[in-house]
């Protein structure tokens, strides 16, 4: 019996998405049988980030009104052969479907797979609602920024109400340079704010952007440090124990001129 | 005419309800409630036809629709109007009365299927969309479908006949929906996620990215879904 | 005076520590669910019940959510009036 994971932030754009096929990926390349369900009816993009938007043919609401069966709304990855998208419908809305129908298929989709992962819509209305119904487990994207992290402190007192286990926090678009210079909150301060456990940090990074253009997830990127964090995250999902990666800046020419002659960098 | 979105006419046939496109679904229908509920017994058991030219309307809404006018208000609806968004009156008045004498040869009160299809292609009706299709948008009708405008991605446009668009497809095309073979899809420029063709499904291939630099159209050929440019094209 | 401040860097707080100030009222009041109209109704209700037993300043009464210490609390500042009392002489 596999595991069911919800990935979900509350506010929009902080890489919900990214986050969704990335690990999924990542999952998928350690050898564990992956689906991704994507739950943002009406607003779908899983499929098009992982680049699997030509393949739809059915959607995770003709499965659940029984227009056909799992089985043929899964598209197999082109990628990887163990790692499969139920993608949402575009031409509907988030009533199509309700919790209880969520809880049986991810209950049925638990069977087949050792993770599912759910894509959850921004905002906590019925999509989301949705997309917690049937998980077991719950990964909370947040951006170094106010109201990403107000949106998801308000998200993790939602799962708390839902008697969602303790969720873990996924740091994303991190830039180690504003860290230093004092202009962005730093790991530290994000978790002593939101008090939950720290699952790993994601540094912003262009090579994000180009695998999206692309329809191929940065972890299959070797050289993307973004892409290195969420292998890492992945790893961690698994139950192994990896340290976070190095993410300070390399010391450029000034502040190394400025070490050589004694001056400190505070 | 006040322009409150819905509009009771008396015809030949029976009652014309026609709805605009400018507000939201929600209020269309209560405006409709409201002008049934106010004259409730002249309306009851009457036939209409439901003209829908002004608005793109989605499945469900359609049968909110039909829920609203006939089981709660026992009118009966004996033919759907959907002709694209034309926005000049005289258009709109000449469409309508050519769709009223098609209606009386028919003659029978088969709702929703006004021209009897695949048999005789010549009859299909047509129906002209004068904009761009997008994401989430989805037109789904039982004949021709002219796009004067593009397709985009996320939109899908599906039709028992063929799929003209005066312009880009970027979306879901399904032409023949009903098992037609001979069904086409053609586009100033064709880019689609996916086409469809009875009941073959095709997508682009995956190193393929190149942009068509003319008209093209999609076609069955040996079983296979082939697209050449429209210059040569011969049916 | 900007200068002077710019010197001694009181000017110079970083803009990840306001944001983190401004974060934590934030959620101290959205944990705690109080709205405006709430805190009113309460300070109302405070006054009801307090001044059955002494006389206090109505309008200098406040009561505001606070963060002290990893803990949230409820702060009412509730100006006691002076009683004059008068001794009965014997």
């Amino acid at each position: 019996m596999g595991e069911v994971i919800v990935v979900t932030s509350g506010k929009g754009g902080v890489g919900k998405t990214t986050t969704t096929a990335n690990l999924g990926t990542a999952l998928a390349t350690l050898g564990y049988k992956v689906v991704l369900v994507d739950t943002d009816i009406g607003l779908r993009n899983l499929d098009v980030v992982m680049g699997l938007e030509n393949r739809i043919v059915y959607d995770i609401v003709d499965v659940v009104e029984g227009v056909c069966k799992i089985k043929q709304a899964l598209i197999k990855d082109k990628r990887y052969g163990s790692l499969y998208l139920l993608p949402a419908a575009q031409t509907k809305d988030k009533t199509a479907i309700n919790s209880e129908q969520m809880k049986q298929l991810c209950g049925e989709l638990k069977k087949d797979f050792d993770y599912v992962l759910i894509d959850c819509p921004a905002g906590i209305e019925q999509g989301f609602k949705n997309a917690i119904a049937g998980a077991d487990k719950a990964i909370i994207v947040a951006t170094p920024e106010v109201s990403s992290v107000r949106d998801a402190d308000r998200i993790i007192g939602l799962l708390e109400a839902a008697e969602m286990d303790s969720p873990k926090l996924v740091i994303n678009r991190l830039r180690p340079d504003m860290v230093k210079r004092g202009d962005m909150m730093d790991i530290d301060d994000m978790i002593e704010i939101l008090a939950i456990d720290l699952l790993g940090v994601v540094p912003e990074d262009e090579t994000i952007v180009i695998s999206t253009n692309r329809g191929e997830p940065a972890v299959t990127d070797k050289n993307s440090k973004a892409g290195e964090a969420y292998r890492n995250i992945a790893r961690r999902i698994t139950g192994e124990n990896v340290p976070l990666m190095n993410l300070t800046i390399e010391n450029g020419f000034f502040q190394k001129l400025k070490k050589l002659i004694g001056l400190r960098d505070s | 005419m006040r322009n409150d979105g819905v509009t009771i006419k008396g015809t030949k046939e029976g009652l014309l309800i026609i709805l605009d496109g400018e507000l939201d679904f929600p209020v269309i229908l209560r405006k409709l409630e409201e002008k049934i509920t106010r004259v409730e017994n002249f309306f009851a058991g009457a036939q209409a036809i439901l003209d829908l030219s002004g608005r793109l309307v989605q499945p469900e809404q359609l049968e909110q629709l039909e829920h609203l006018i006939s089981s709660q208000h026992g009118i009966e609806i004996i033919r759907i109007i959907n002709q694209g968004c034309l926005d000049e009156k005289g258009e709109r008045e000449a469409m309508e009365g050519a769709i009223v004498e098609d209606g009386l040869r028919n003659g029978n009160g088969n709702r929703n299927r006004r021209v009897t299809l695949n048999e005789n292609e010549e009859q299909l009706s047509t129906l002209i969309i004068k904009r761009t299709l997008r994401s989430g948008q989805r037109v789904n009708y039982d004949g021709n479908v002219v796009i004067l405008g593009d397709v985009n991605p996320g939109a899908e446009v599906i039709a028992s006949g063929d799929i003209v668009v005066m312009g880009a497809f970027r979306g879901v095309a399904h032409a023949g929906a009903k098992g037609n073979e001979k069904a086409i899809i053609t586009a100033f420029s064709l880019q689609p996620t996916q086409l469809r063709i009875a009941n073959i499904i095709t997508r682009p291939p995956d190193e393929e990215n190149s942009e068509p630099n003319q008209p093209e159209v999609a076609k069955i050929k040996d079983g296979m879904v082939i697209i050449e440019s429209s210059l040569n094209f011969s049916n | 005076m900007d200068i002077f401040n710019k010197m001694f860097g009181k000017n110079n707080v970083s803009s990840k520590t306001v944001a983190k100030e401004r974060l934590r009222l934030v959620l101290v009041h959205d944990r705690a669910n109080v709205s405006p109209q709430l805190l009113e109704t309460l300070k109302e209700e405070l006054i009801k019940v307090i001044s059955k037993y002494t006389e206090i300043d109505n309008s200098a009464l406040e009561v505001s959510i606070n963060n002290s210490e990893h803990s949230v609390v409820l702060v009412a500042n509730i100006p006691i009036r002076v009683r004059r009392s008068m001794n009965t002489v014997c």
